[in-house]
């Protein structure tokens, strides 16, 4: 929203970042509290930096009479990246934390309708210790939405399968699925539904039911092309996966099926190479296809039973690599689907947020998909009667461990985005900051999706 | 996971209960999870036992009788099934459970929704009787490789046939990758994996098993085999994923009682009023595939995986490092 406040005064934005492109011809902006990105060409270039680069200025709208300037410092003004003097900032982002955090009408659950997996990917970190998710717990999922909508009015309920891979119990998903349609269209709730799955089982009527299930939204990972993907992503045992999955994507595309299929490329140091061979193949495959979009993440230290021998890959080069590999993906007519990363709340994570839980096969409740194994992780345990049994001092531990316990997550210009939220897991464990990487170098960021959205 | 020709022991839908028969013909039920764990529970003569569709629902044969038994119905009569025959339990939406379907060696006999019987004559002799969950048919693989899928709503039935024409000594359905191992008649000391769920169903793998089998079974998660032949060989457990195998743990397991896995990887062994159960890895990820992994090395080695997605259980009877033990009270 515009600053309206009648005002004479303004300065800068504190959630303002300004930076020149690479070859200096331009300046791209970028605010937090909008989520927005603008590349402005010099000469005017330069008069925004010059207006926006100090944060401690205090600036008077310009006379009427100069028609650039009052326009440009207009659109400033509504853009976000000038705010009224007196205008609160922190108070601003205190309020919407506050608005995702204390939210009751809305229910997440990420299910696991199995811990089993067909793949044995050489960097996961599960460890598939249990098979179909109870009758029991299924029940008390029933139980779980029933009782939400009953004691919280619930108007929005989000589910994401996961696994393992959620495929291998599809029957699971199919009696939950069933559950959750009727009852929403029953009770008027808005209901959504995605999956992240290896794709080999996503078979042409797999796909089909799914959609019918009200599951929109699609994760499938291929690691670079088959000789790359076949060596990481591989079936428990060791055969092929890489052809099959594009057949199935492939089948997908085929259809006028209203679906959204993000396709995510794990890379490391050694196989980051491969990847523009992939992202080529898919531009033969999905270019101009909106409902497909690609992501590129290097392969993080997520811990299970790989211990030293992970190929984990961090650090600046890392992210100049999912950089280009996304300027990568543009060029060859895919779309990039990182962009919510840079809005408010965009990299906040789910395990951050009071109404959002992990329903494991045998009912217990956690906060966060990686730290399976880590006891704070356990905070509840789902009844028959959809009591999720919450250890409200662990639940603490995600929930309440953000910006307003931090003073350096406090003065960020990035808070609005993250909430020093990005992952709690990190503060848990390690007890430090986890700003994220798109913070971290936020330069090279917001020129990138800048420059992609000239390219698209 | 599904039964043997044996049908000597059975694990139930969720994986949370198993009954197996005795050598006096008596059946036992066991709980394998909450607060039923390690509770034994006498069912009554039986020759056979077979999963139900239900927690901790079983499909009892004494003689050409059948009946179901579950810890909530207790027992109902189900009927008659010809001697020898196969026996499952299929999920019919609306059914109150599910309806019997039979494989004897003469024909495949299931119930539809209607009620109606329809049967199928068969070839040879079933080796598999499997419920596929994800798909919700019924799965029956003959000796001769033929394949039938039968959907218990509609009755009808599909069939296809594993490439290569052979005969099969034994085989067992694996739900996780979506197939039949089976152990040829000409080959008895190997095993092959073909993906039923591909279409054509491919032969995907062939591990050695060392010695010839009489039973062989899959873990939930797919990453073992239970191979036995008691009397004759020590029983094995054969890790998919790696394709190595192990000596089976446990005083048990190793002299050649029946075991099965339960819901959260539990290796269970039962033999009369007896039972013991030990946990293995749903995930060994064995990267050592020159066999220098010793035995001990790697049922001790960190990390212990399943520790944090198991909730709290009773204290368990007889402990010993990591395994437990009991029997009929």
């Amino acid at each position: 929203m515009a600053d309206t406040t009648v005002t004479s005064t303004f300065r800068p934005s504190r959630f303002n970042v300004v930076t020149r492109t690479d070859d200096g011809d331009a300046v791209v902006l970028y605010n937090s509290m909008r989520g927005s990105v603008f590349r402005v060409q010099d000469p005017v270039g330069h008069r925004v930096h010059d207006l926006l680069h100090n944060r401690r200025s205090v600036l008077r709208r310009p006379d009427p009479g100069t028609a650039d300037e009052s326009r440009l410092f207009d659109t400033l003004v509504t853009k976000g990246f000038l705010v009224a003097e007196e205008h609160d900032e922190l108070a601003e982002a205190d309020a919407l934390r506050d608005r995702r955090k204390n939210r009751t009408d809305r229910l997440e659950l990420i299910i696991m309708p199995t811990e089993a997996c067909n793949f044995r990917c050489t960097y996961c970190y599960e460890d598939f210790a249990l098979g179909r998710m109870l009758t029991e717990v299924r029940e008390g999922i029933k139980s779980l939405v029933r009782r939400h909508r009953r004691e919280h009015g619930i108007e929005r309920l989000t589910v994401a399968w996961f696994g393992g891979e959620p495929l291998v119990a599809f029957d699971v998903i199919e009696e939950l699925s069933t559950f959750f349609l009727e009852f929403c269209a029953e009770e008027g709730i808005e209901y959504s539904a995605g999956i992240t799955t290896n794709g080999l089982l996503l078979t042409p009527e797999v796909a089909r039911r799914c959609v019918e299930l009200g599951i929109s939204n699609y994760q499938v990972t291929l690691d670079g092309p088959a000789h790359t993907h076949d060596s990481s992503r591989f079936l428990m045992g060791g055969g092929k996966t890489f052809d099959e999955i594009i057949a199935n994507l492939t089948r997908m595309a085929e259809t006028d099926a209203d679906f959204r299929v993000i396709v995510r490329t794990n890379f490391t140091e050694a196989n980051s190479v491969h990847v523009p061979e992939l992202i080529e193949q898919l531009g033969g495959l999905y270019a101009g296809d909106p409902r497909f979009g690609v992501i590129y993440r290097p392969v993080g230290d997520w811990g299970g039973p790989q211990g030293e021998e992970s190929e984990a890959y961090a650090g600046k080069q890392a992210e100049m690599t999912k950089l280009d590999l996304c300027s990568n993906a543009v060029e060859s007519g895919l779309a990039p689907a990182d962009d919510v990363f840079l809005k408010p709340n965009g990299s906040v994570c789910y395990a951050a947020s009071p109404w959002s839980f992990v329903i494991r096969p045998n009912g217990l409740v956690n906060k966060c998909t990686v730290a399976l194994r880590d006891p704070r992780n356990a905070v509840g345990q789902l009844g028959a009667d959809g009591d999720l049994g919450l250890d409200q001092e662990l639940m603490s531990l995600w929930v309440d461990n953000d910006d307003a316990k931090d003073s350096g997550c406090h003065s960020c210009f990035f808070r609005p985005s993250c909430q020093g939220a990005h992952c709690p897991l990190v503060r848990i464990q390690e007890g430090t900051r986890p700003c994220p990487p798109q913070k971290v170098w936020i330069g090279p960021t917001i020129t990138t999706v800048a420059s992609n959205g000239r390219t698209r | 996971m599904t039964g043997t020709r044996g049908a000597e022991v059975a694990v139930d839908d969720d994986g949370t209960w198993c009954a197996w028969t005795t050598g006096s013909g008596q059946v036992r039920a066991l709980g394998l999870w909450g607060p039923d764990s390690g509770r034994i529970i006498d069912l009554g003569p039986g020759t056979a036992v077979y999963a139900g569709a239900g927690t901790g629902r079983f499909l009892l044969r004494d003689g050409g009788s059948v009946r179901s038994w579950s810890p909530a119905a207790g027992s109902r009569d189900e009927g008659t099934a010809p001697a020898g025959a196969l026996l499952l339990e299929a999920r019919v939406p609306g059914a109150g459970g599910g309806r019997v379907v039979a494989a004897s060696s003469e024909e495949l006999v299931l119930h539809a929704g209607d009620g109606t019987a329809v049967s199928r004559r068969l070839c040879a002799p079933p080796l598999v009787l499997a419920w596929q969950h994800r798909r919700r048919t019924v799965l029956c693989l003959l000796s001769d490789g033929t394949v039938l899928r039968a959907d218990p709503v509609t009755g009808s039935v599909e069939t296809s046939a594993l490439p290569g024409g052979e005969d099969h000594r034994l085989a067992c359905y694996e739900e996780v990758l979506g197939g039949v191992w089976v152990v040829p008649a000409h080959e008895p000391g190997t095993v092959r994996f073909h993906r039923t769920e591909a279409d054509p169903s491919a032969a995907v793998y062939r591990l050695d098993l060392g010695a010839a089998v009489d039973s062989l079974r899959a873990s939930h998660s797919g990453e073992w085999l239970i191979a036995r032949n008691p009397g004759r060989a020590p029983t094995r457990l054969v890790n998919v994923n790696s394709g190595r195998s192990f000596e089976v743990p446990g005083e048990l397991a190793a002299r050649g009682a029946p075991c099965v896995f339960s819901f959260d990887n539990q290796l269970i062994s039962v033999e009369g009023d007896a039972f013991e159960s030990l946990p293995v890895p749903a995930r060994a990820d064995i990267r050592s595939r020159d066999g220098s992994l010793d035995i001990d090395t790697f049922w001790s080695a960190p990390p212990q995986m399943h520790r944090a997605s198991r909730p709290q259980r009773p204290a368990p009877r007889n402990t010993e490092v990591g395994a437990r033990a009991g029997t009929r009270s």
